[in-house]
């Protein structure tokens, strides 16, 4: 069953993914930092490098060698563990989700997916709702009352926007007969018009949605929305703990975008004359900017309406979709 | 080589610790806690009986186990909540008396 | 491989559901049941259960528990109103010295049924096998179920309103 060659493929693999969405999440916040400044009409970082290129590493290294407060009164044990929970399910998350189309290197063919095993988009979601634990420990074991609303927060927000994203998905799912996230970028093959965006608007704009929840951005970020309750769950956090919230954000950011570019957007196909992989990198480009913009244009809502919106529209519409699409397979 | 023996003895093990939880803990919470192992003691030994066996009804049944989990713990915690709101009290044992 | 994990995932699973029963305060008892719910749900995914394997996670991991340790927050129950359990520790391991007899009549039981010789299928425990045989086989427990849930579901929603009635 096992090999030992697979183990090795599956172990460089993992480190592969690990490597590069880490780095890509650093470099998202500078993108960040830039984008949000162009739109805003101001320079964003200038002074580190050509461009405030460099600003990234200067971040880095005051990120690794701030001092690691941890607060009198916390629970030493889990104040510590929480953000390396919230890292580790982002990456987790990844090991089912495939990244471009399989190429062959050294006459050896690569498949771009760590293991491809046929609950991927359950094992996405699940591990995705997992990852509520590092928000909702860092919380309670900070001994701080900002720290304490902003977890639960997190908790409640979540746990109903995972019934959201999770019906929405359903659809598109009903349709194509598969939750292998391979499969259902095989189901899209044929250009433009097979995108599953066409026949499933709702749906993809449900997720989306949802999407922007689980991930805590703009406008759903009230979270960690510092008007009202400072950084939430990570109020007491500094240093390279705090970073690793920072990181499991981003890579949570990547996920999301990679999950919609799959399921509604074509995935990894080729498109006209660009070809399958730079297709993909041009769509989670699109959705990382989209993210970028909409914090930009958008501002915050409150709690109560996002519980609203979430309970009394959003789910309402989801199991509509559910049942319309369910009349129209029939 | 692991076989249905190894799993059946872990089940036989977990179901042993819950059901010890269950018995001995005068803590509510614990009481559910334990009652969690329980049943996924259970579902791990259907799982098992069900792979070595080839027949897919024990997944069925660990399913709908969790299925049923899902339910007592909706009713358990919103009784727990009524009563710690009434007692202040998560004590097994302040259950006794039988008045409203 | 499939040994060593085996040995690995139930050995954390024990440590979980041991550190269970024995820690006082209940965040930490539910930490600890974290550690078993995820060691089973790879022993799952090890039985070719995948999709009990991502149900577990779901369901148990990601809501079961999230909603008791957001309970216990909500409580927030004081130290000094846990319940005193004095000789704890020796209850407990008396109680399992008792239980081992059980364990050794559920094994006797299995060992008198009859084991699986032929090789597995290729499918087994895959989602499709396990839908269609969940809607054809099962069909009346799974309608049973739902109505469960939906009961449940309609409880909790009644112990958690207001007293205005």
């Amino acid at each position: 069953m096992f090999d030992t060659a697979v183990i090795i493929e599956t172990v460089v693999k993992a480190v592969i993914v690990v490597a590069v969405i880490a780095a890509l999440a650093g470099f998202a916040t500078f993108i960040e930092r830039k984008v949000l400044a162009f739109m805003q009409r101001r320079l964003g970082p200038m002074h580190v490098g050509p461009y405030g290129l460099l600003q990234l590493a200067a971040d880095g290294i005051k990120l690794f060698t701030k001092e690691d407060i941890i607060p009198q009164n916390a629970i030493k044990p889990i104040f510590m563990i929480a953000p390396v929970i919230a890292a580790t399910t982002a990456f987790v998350a990844m090991a089912a989700v495939p990244y471009f189309p399989e190429f062959t290197l050294f006459g050896y063919t690569i498949h771009p997916i760590i293991s491809d095993i046929n609950v991927a988009l359950l094992y996405v979601m699940g591990v995705a709702s997992v990852g509520i634990y590092g928000p909702l420990l860092a919380g309670m074991s900070s001994a701080n009352k900002w720290s304490l609303l902003g977890a639960a927060r997190a908790v409640v927000q979540m746990l109903s926007f995972e019934v959201v994203s999770g019906l929405s998905v359903l659809a598109p799912i009903m349709m194509i007969g598969s939750l292998s996230l391979i499969d259902i970028n095989d189901a899209q093959t044929g250009g433009i018009g097979d995108w599953l965006i066409w026949k499933q608007p709702l749906a993809f704009v449900l997720f989306a949605i949802a999407g922007f929840m689980e991930t805590n951005r703009a406008p759903f970020d009230t979270v960690e929305f510092e008007a009202e309750i400072v950084a939430g769950y990570a109020t007491e956090y500094s240093g390279m703990r705090w970073g690793l919230f920072f990181i499991g954000e981003y890579a949570n950011m990547i996920t999301i975008s990679v999950l919609v570019s799959i399921i509604f957007m074509g995935g990894y196909n080729a498109f006209w004359f660009i070809p399958g992989g730079l297709m993909m990198l041009l769509k989670v480009s699109f959705w990382i900017f989209l993210f970028l913009w909409v914090r930009a244009a958008w501002p915050h809502v409150r709690p109560d309406q996002l519980m609203w919106v979430c309970w009394k529209v959003l789910m309402p519409l989801s199991v509509v979709n559910i049942v319309i699409t369910g009349f129209a397979l029939l | 080589m692991i076989g249905l023996t190894h799993y059946l003895v872990l089940t036989g093990i977990l179901f042993s610790i819950g059901l010890v939880g269950v018995m001995r803990r005068t803590n509510l919470l614990m009481l559910f806690f334990s009652t969690e192992i329980l049943l996924n003691a259970v579902n791990i030994g259907f799982v098992a009986v069900s792979k070595f066996y080839g027949d897919l009804s024990g997944q069925m049944f660990a399913f709908f186990i969790i299925a049923v989990a899902a339910s007592e713990v909706a009713v358990g915690l919103g009784l727990l909540i009524l009563w710690y709101k009434r007692n202040g009290s998560v004590d097994l044992n302040s259950l006794q008396m039988m008045k409203g | 491989m499939n040994d060593f994990l085996f040995i690995f995932l139930s050995f954390f699973a024990l440590l979980g559901a041991f550190g269970m029963i024995v820690l006082h305060q209940p965040v930490h008892s539910a930490l600890s049941l974290i550690v078993t719910l995820l060691a089973l749900a790879g022993l799952f995914a090890l039985l070719n259960a995948s999709f009990l394997f991502a149900v577990q996670i779901i369901v148990y991991a990601g809501a079961i528990l999230t909603l008791f340790i957001f309970i216990i927050m909500f409580l927030n129950v004081k130290e000094s109103n846990l319940p005193k359990e004095p000789n704890k520790t020796l209850y407990l391991f008396l109680g399992g010295i008792v239980l081992i007899p059980l364990n050794l009549l559920v094994l006797r039981a299995f060992y008198a049924m009859p084991l699986l010789r032929e090789p597995l299928a290729e499918d087994f425990g895959e989602i499709k096998p396990l839908g269609a045989e969940l809607f054809t086989k099962w069909l009346l427990p799974f309608e049973l179920i739902s109505l469960l849930l939906l009961v449940a579901l309609i409880g909790a929603v009644v112990f958690a309103r207001k007293d205005e009635v």
